[in-house]
């Protein structure tokens, strides 16, 4: 084979993680919004509905309540009065259309039910700030399980879920309701049915309906609202008349009161408004706004462009100095003028959604009527604006300048730093307002382009990103070499060495992550980091592992001052690989372990590496169970990543070869020929030698000389060919083989491909019956693979291996004395079945290991998956979390597993079960 | 009318769309509902007209919803991109749908 074949040849390309990112910013606290998790508190009095009541309070006797019913049907102040009398403590959470993305929604319920339970759910928010968190399921099934340990009833409210405009969100919550802890009750408040199985739960009596019907005012709960509460004194005559034109409307009896109030002809008022056909809002809030003074009018117009309302905002908005409004929304919500306090100090309140649509349409078509004015309403959002921005809100301060179509004041605040990209949504909330701008205001802009390009690669979409990365560059030439322009250049090169690394392109990689690194500011921390990060995998992809080391170290230590756990984990990830390949498995395993915690509970995609470098490793160290526990879990999270994506394919790979060591020839080859199928469907040529290496391994065990002959031919790979030809009985040709690939390693440094060359060659030089220089060989080798406990990289080599080792060992041991133990093992590696499940499989002949004693009575899987996970250092709760058990259950498992042990204690249980040899 | 036109797949194509409403609204309403043309009916009901596509269509029937009020009929009354004098014809020559109970 000539040389430079072989170093056109990435090493390992099997280990690399190909991912769409850039830096994501430090995570601050998240600014979860309280004033959505507060119960309306009413200081009014309000209607007592007996008849209604009676119903609701079936709903501790059912999964879910449901109140469905058109705007104004006094959903939420009956929904709120009710849970205000509940003995049950009362998770509530008042729903936005911007809490429609999953990881959005999932992020506010949990802090709803942390006011019921701070405990919850603490796992849960860190992962649900990853640029792709983990599925839905997954952190519901947590979520579940965390919930049932709550051991009083409780209520989740969810209301306005109308506002939800996601499938994704209705089959969580559907998911939620099949899997509901039996002292959890769900009750929603939504203007039209949620797409959930209501008919199921119908069916099963699990179900509370109150409808329009239920909600509307009876006539004697219309007089109680109109005299008692509105404080009116309506003839029953009067009353009939009010009732039947708005139909027991609740919202239109609220503004027919308010019309009538301090307005002495109010049989006057109720003849033209029952005479009337125009729509029932529209002509009481005309009736309303007319019976108040100029200034309330212009408070109520001009701040119904806030979702929420605080008296120094009202003042900023209503540019007064004052300081008057928050005595003008006290009196608001005395006068019943559809104002809800959002907190207990009322300090924040809102609109009743309805009355703010009526009022925000009234404002329209005053600033449409005045015609001189035509900025008033962009004018209003401006002021809105900058108050949010000085009282450091920087979301709403963003959506406030998006509104008022003020670019520059947008722009300025996606680039202050401080809007918290992290957080659920708001990327999407960003990149939505980016997308719509016009071409002109964007060419105008090239960071702003940088911006939607850099945010749709968070979000892993790839597409279209070089275009606006090109439209960026094209805005800046000419612009003169500032601080700012230099960084921008940096941080579209960032972006470029990004995208080149999900096309496993190396050369470009190096070109931008170094054009990156010299034009980026020395303070942008997250782009030097993931420039460092990229510079490192493509070194790697080079085989230049010195210098990947340094760039991964330059890029943890980043990492680590930024304060960005995903930047830590990507980093630490990465390390784990470097320290893997140069053979110290031990301390690859720790750094893997440290990059498993960073990601959380349940992990977040990017975990995938890590559990596939400890898969490897306990292949390895022949712990095959603990392979395949990893192994599963960084193929389950690598098919979370986005589907151009071709990384999946790299553990099912690993997961072929963990079945032909367990002697699962036929799942082995099941799974190569998908993951072949699918490689060659999805064109990801980069992982065609890796499945074609395992493939030789296949044929080879099936015998089938000639087709790996040509596969290893095709692929050009030098380890396979050396196989092939060994196999065939040319041992001399394999030597052949092999020479230059041990040179390459040896020159370049590669620590664990030199090992395994060393191992092959060992083979073929006893083959070739060159017995003493095979001696020479394999004791360097078993001195180089010694420390790191390396078990399976001999046992793989089959019979010829095991002859060699014990033909040889009394030779070695002259030289090597101190290989004793380790030869011993691995002789004892050849002869017994390795996998846990293959002893299951006999069921449960236990060895005569020499002072143990026979187990009694046989694991269960469950069991014998629980003691891997103590032997492997795990906590109880950290095995409960794994395995998604409760504390109580993993220690009920551990009694059980005690006593079938006979022993007493973890640390005995594990020596106990390395005797019996149910553990590695 | 377009129901005895075979069913075919154009999500994207413009039609002239009749939804109605309970209650007389005025035309100031027109941009709320998305430029539809607001005509009150003599029985008290309210005709939005305009030459919409599906996407749009479901936001002026979010926008019926969240005013609260009541939906009477929703009705396609040419499946081609009409050009406005048409529309203007076609809004008065349709006769009224349903009288109020």
């Amino acid at each position: 084979m000539p040389l430079a074949r072989i170093q056109m040849r990435l090493p390992s390309p099997t280990r690399i993680v190909i991912l769409a990112r850039v830096p994501y910013n430090p995570p601050m606290s998240a600014p979860i919004l309280t004033t959505k998790l507060y119960i309306p508190q009413s200081r009014q009095k309000v209607v007592v509905r007996a008849r209604l009541s009676a119903q609701f309070n079936e709903t501790l006797h059912r999964k879910l309540t449901l109140l469905s019913a058109p705007a104004g049907f006094g959903k939420t102040t009956l929904l709120a009065e009710w849970c205000n009398q509940q003995r049950a403590p009362v998770a509530w959470l008042s729903l936005e259309e911007s809490d429609s993305p999953p990881a959005r929604f999932l992020a506010y319920l949990v802090a709803a039910l942390q006011t019921v339970a701070p405990q919850i759910g603490q796992g849960i928010l860190p992962v649900l700030q990853a640029p792709q968190p983990p599925p839905t399921e997954a952190i519901l099934t947590v979520l579940v399980n965390e919930l049932a340990a709550i051991p009083e009833q409780f209520i989740l409210v969810l209301d306005d879920y109308h506002l939800i405009d996601s499938v994704e969100v209705d089959h969580a919550l559907a998911f939620l309701l099949a899997h509901l802890p039996p002292q959890m009750h769900i009750v929603i408040a939504t203007r039209q049915d949620p797409q959930l199985p209501l008919s199921q739960l119908r069916a099963r009596d699990e179900l509370i309906e109150l409808r329009a019907a239920d909600l509307r005012f009876t006539f004697s709960e219309a007089a109680e609202f109109l005299n008692q509460v509105m404080g009116l004194n309506l003839s029953a005559q009067d009353i009939q008349a009010l009732e039947s034109r708005t139909e027991g409307w609740i919202a239109g009896l609220q503004l027919a009161a308010l019309s009538m109030r301090g307005q002495t002809d109010t049989e006057n008022f109720i003849q033209s408004f029952t005479g009337s056909h125009r729509f029932v809002l529209d002509y009481l809030l005309e009736q309303v706004l007319l019976q108040q003074t100029q200034e309330i009018q212009t408070f109520l117009l001009h701040t119904s462009i806030l979702e929420r309302l605080c008296g120094p905002l009202c003042d900023a908005v209503l540019n007064v100095r004052d300081g008057t409004s928050n005595g003008t929304l006290a009196q608001l919500e005395r006068a019943n003028l559809f104002l809800f306090p959002l907190d207990d100090e009322r300090l924040w309140y809102r609109y009743h959604h309805l009355f703010a649509d009526l009022l925000r349409q009234r404002l329209r078509q005053k600033f449409a009527d005045a015609s001189a004015d035509t900025n008033g309403i962009a004018e209003l959002h401006q002021r809105a604006s900058t108050w949010y921005e000085n009282n450091d809100m920087h979301i709403e301060a963003f959506q406030h300048a998006a509104a008022a179509n003020d670019v520059e004041r947008a722009a300025r605040l996606i680039e202050s730093g401080k809007i918290p990209f992290h957080f659920p949504g708001v990327v999407h909330i960003i990149l939505n307002w980016l997308d719509a701008l016009p071409k002109h205001v964007l060419d105008a802009r090239p960071a702003l382009r940088w911006r939607s390009a850099a945010l749709s690669l968070i979000i892993g979409i790839t597409t279209g990103v070089p275009e606006k990365l090109d439209a960026a560059e094209e805005g800046l030439q000419g612009a003169p070499l500032t601080k700012e322009t230099r960084n921008l250049i940096g941080r579209i090169a960032t972006a470029r060495a990004t995208l080149a690394l999900t096309r496993y392109d190396v050369e470009n990689i190096l070109v931008q992550s170094r054009r990156a690194l010299e034009y980026l500011d020395a303070h942008n921390l997250p782009d030097r980091t993931s420039a460092y990060w990229t510079q490192s995998i493509a070194y790697f992809f080079q085989g230049e592992r010195v210098a990947a080391r340094e760039a991964v170290n330059r890029a943890m230590t980043l990492a680590q001052a930024s304060g960005s756990n995903f930047s830590r984990l990507l980093a630490t990830s990465t390390s784990g690989t470097l320290h893997e390949i140069d053979n110290e498995l031990d301390t690859a395993v720790e750094t893997y372990r440290r990059a498993l915690q960073l990601a959380g509970e349940p992990a977040i995609s990017f975990a995938s590496d890590a559990h596939l470098g400890l898969a490897r490793i306990f292949y390895q160290w022949n712990d095959l169970d603990a392979a395949q526990y990893h192994g599963i879990k960084s193929l389950e999270l690598a098919r979370q990543y986005d589907r151009v994506i071709d990384r999946y394919i790299v553990s099912e790979v690993f997961l072929a070869r963990l079945k032909l060591a367990q002697g699962d020839v036929a799942g082995a080859s099941a799974i190569l020929m998908r993951a072949e199928q699918d490689a060659r469907a999805k064109n990801f040529v980069m992982q065609m030698p890796a499945i074609a290496e395992a493939q030789v391994l296949l044929l080879l065990k099936q015998g089938n000389f000639a087709a790996a002959a040509q596969l290893a031919q095709t692929y050009k790979l030098p380890m396979s060919q050396a196989r092939v030809l060994l196999a065939q009985g040319d041992a001399s040709a394999a030597l052949t083989a092999l020479e230059p690939l041990r040179a390459l390693a040896e020159s370049k440094r590669w620590a664990d491909e030199q090992l395994k060359v060393m191992v092959l060659q060992a083979v073929a030089l006893y083959a070739n019956k060159q017995r003493e220089k095979s001696i020479e060989l394999l004791g360097d080798a078993l001195a180089l693979a010694e420390p790191a406990n390396y078990i399976r990289l001999f046992v793989d080599e089959g019979e010829p291996m095991q002859l060699l080792i014990s033909d040889f060992r009394f030779s070695i041991l002259k030289t090597l004395p101190h290989l004793r133990a380790y030869l011993e093992k691995l002789l004892a590696a050849f002869q017994i079945p390795q996998s846990k499940s293959e002893i299951r499989n006999q069921k449960l002949v236990p060895k005569e290991y020499e002072g143990s004693k026979i187990l009694i009575e046989p694991l269960s899987e469950r069991e014998l998956e629980i003691l891997n996970l103590i032997a492997q250092g795990y906590s109880n709760q950290e095995i409960g979390e794994r395995l998604f058990l409760a504390l109580s259950t993993v220690k009920g498992h551990n009694r059980v597993l005690f006593d079938k042990l006979q022993v007493k204690n973890r640390t005995e249980a594990v020596s106990r079960a390395r005797a019996l040899g149910l553990i590695a | 009318m377009s129901t005895l036109l075979a069913p075919k797949m154009d999500f994207d194509q413009l039609a002239v769309y009749q939804i109605c409403v309970e209650g007389q609204l005025d035309c100031s309403w027109a941009d709320w509902f998305g430029d539809m043309t607001i005509v009150p009916q003599a029985n008290g009901d309210t005709l939005l007209t305009g030459a919409i596509d599906q996407a749009a269509l479901y936001g002026v029937l979010k926008r019926v919803r969240d005013l609260g009020m009541t939906l009477v009929s929703v009705n396609r009354v040419s499946s081609r991109e009409p050009d406005a004098s048409e529309v203007k014809s076609k809004i008065n020559t349709i006769p009224l749908k349903e009288e109020k109970k």
